[in-house]
């Protein structure tokens, strides 16, 4: 990963980290209210995929996700999936064409930690990035391309409110994953994943939000958000993938106003 | 405070927004000679499927040829240089291709650029009878004699017409006897040779075995997956006789090889061309492309068909001089098999 996404990402989780000092004590099992959202946006993938071609591809295109948070118990339970859909370009040099289709879903199980603005707990995620790559070859010959992952690791989220809205950061980090990555390509013969166990450093990766919040009714908030994404796999043929996303949306509390 | 707070990240989301616009994941190919050697050696080195089956020791050749490609003064000699270090392999489908236009740099044996002895206008002309011959875009057809169909696919290029040979089994009338004609078929697209042999099936056969590279170590391979021909589109009944000449090679000898497993099904004429690897094209960073072959196809008895071929029931060889002298051997052995005097 290049200094700059590092950076990226290291911001991104310094303000997690920095968001438990601005916050205002209060009980509940979810630093947030309960309430499912949906959102829409534009988001920017880089990627390279050395089974697909040795250079890095990028585009944007467009994303959504929806989620919920929900209190459980004594648990703070949230739930998300998202979907997006980008054609890409190499970066640089000659090498053909790319069409990148995303879906993820994830289960956070979290508990209070410090005071009710902060939970901390794991984060469940599964992860599939198709790429369909057409070669810059006489007959365009189109290969597909799979990364999916089923990963497991810490998760923390914090909430602050601001006057009539509200921040909400969150941060999840993969340890162990299972992996299924196509070495040579998708093709029909073998089509169905083979995933291999793996863990960091192996598969490394970081994930992290800021939406910030702002209620229009007691019940009913319009949303503004981005989240970064980071993956590296450091397989024979390795994997290195940005994603990020701004995505508008709303958002409907099923509990009372916090 | 907590205004300020707020504006703070919210600058600080739109500062990451704009930061990333352009975020470099990996370093971007080279295109010196060096870069372009280490990318052509080091990915065909991660995927080609056959070095042991070829017995190439593919790091002498990378020792040999190296400081040859770093003193080409020409992209031309380079590409010949890259050509040829890929050529050790001996595989069909390992190739260099250094534009949309050029002719690709690729293995070829002598057997490659002798006459096949098979000609189509020939077939045509002197052997179906010209009120039943047609012809659609991808095969021709027509009756070679009471009750004997014939079929020639001359490619498996391209997908989504195997629904053009149902149409010639319709037209054809369902005949007692049959000849698929595939001398010179070159190969293309494996599902659509699948699928047209799914035509003759009777029921899902198993017709060979093929483990596919999957890791960084020369014998790293998937398990053995099934390769299967199962029923489909319009079933013909007829007794088929395939023929087959040393030009068929690729997902042509699939076909061969589904074929061969059916029990009404006998192949005539020549061993295929063995060119089975089922390749996957890379590029490098000046344009060129190059293609690996990344499995290794075995028959049923788990015998190779990479170089071997697929070897007929009835062999039958053309002659130098059986086209002048308006002679189809094998389309004769065909015709007489179907009781059908030529």
């Amino acid at each position: 990963m290049s200094c700059r996404s590092a950076v990226l990402v290291q911001i991104a989780l310094s303000t997690l980290v920095l968001a438990p000092a601005i916050v205002d004590a209060q009980a509940a099992r979810c630093p947030q209210p309960s309430e499912v959202a949906i959102a829409a946006g534009v988001g920017q993938s880089d990627h390279a995929d050395a089974s697909a071609s040795p250079a890095q591809f990028q585009g944007r295109g467009f994303e959504s996700t929806m989620g919920g948070t929900f209190d459980l118990r004594t648990l703070c339970v949230g739930g998300s999936a998202e979907f997006g859909s980008r054609p890409l370009r190499a970066v640089a040099g000659s090498f053909g064409r790319e069409h990148a289709v995303d879906a993820g879903a994830g289960l956070d199980v979290l508990h209070s930690v410090r005071d009710s603005r902060i939970a901390a707990g794991f984060a469940l995620r599964g992860d599939l990035m198709a790429t369909s790559h057409t070669f810059d070859d006489a007959s365009h010959t189109t290969s597909t391309f799979r990364l999916a992952t089923i990963s497991l690791g810490p998760a923390v989220r914090a909430s602050i409110p601001v006057r009539t809205a509200r921040i909400d950061v969150s941060a999840s980090l993969p340890l162990v994953a299972l992996v299924d990555h196509a070495y040579n390509g998708v093709w029909s013969g073998d089509d169905a994943p083979h995933f291999r166990p793996q863990a960091w450093p192996t598969l490394r990766g970081a994930e992290a939000a800021v939406f910030i919040e702002r209620r229009l009714t007691l019940r009913m908030g319009a949303m503004l958000g981005y989240s970064v994404r980071a993956a590296r796999y450091d397989d024979a043929q390795p994997v290195r993938a940005l994603s990020q996303r701004v995505l508008v949306g709303i958002a409907l509390r099923t509990s009372g106003s916090r | 405070m907590m205004s300020k707070t707020a504006r703070a990240l919210g600058a600080a989301v739109m500062m990451l927004a704009a930061a990333c616009a352009d975020p470099t994941l990996v370093a971007t190919p080279g295109t010196s000679n060096g870069a372009l050697f280490d990318a052509v050696w080091s990915q065909t080195d991660l995927q080609y499927s056959m070095f042991a089956l070829k017995h190439v020791d593919w790091d002498s050749v990378g020792r040999v040829m190296r400081p040859r490609a770093l003193a080409a003064t020409s992209d031309a000699e380079l590409a010949r240089l890259l050509g040829d270090m890929l050529e050790t392999l001996r595989d069909r489908h390992v190739s260099l291709s250094t534009s949309v236009n050029a002719t690709p740099i690729a293995y070829r044996t002598a057997s490659d650029s002798q006459p096949s002895g098979f000609n189509a206008t020939l077939i045509d002309h002197v052997y179906l009878t010209p009120a039943t011959s047609h012809s659609t875009e991808h095969l021709s057809y027509g009756l070679a004699g009471p009750g004997v169909g014939y079929v020639r696919i001359p490619s498996f290029t391209g997908s989504g017409w195997a629904n053009e040979l149902d149409d010639a089994l319709t037209a054809l009338n369902d005949p007692a006897h049959l000849i698929i004609d595939v001398r010179d078929n070159l190969g293309g697209d494996d599902e659509l040779a699948i699928a047209l042999a799914g035509r003759f099936a009777d029921r899902r056969r198993v017709y060979g075995y093929v483990p596919v590279r999957n890791g960084p170590s020369h014998d790293d391979f998937t398990p053995e997956i099934e390769q299967a021909v199962q029923p489909a589109g319009r079933h013909a009944n007829s007794a088929v006789v395939v023929l087959t000449n040393r030009h068929v090679y690729s997902s042509a000898e699939d076909f061969v090889l589904a074929l061969r497993e059916l029990p009404n099904v006998t192949i005539v004429g020549d061993t295929t061309g063995g060119s089975s690897g089922k390749p996957i094209t890379r590029e490098l960073a000046n344009g060129w492309t190059f293609t690996v072959s990344t499995w290794i196809e075995y028959d049923l008895e788990r015998r190779p068909i990479e170089d071997a071929g697929v070897a007929p029931a009835i062999v039958v060889r053309a002659q130098p001089s059986d086209v002048s002298r308006g002679v189809d051997r094998a389309m004769n052995r065909a015709l007489e098999m179907a009781g059908a005097a030529p």
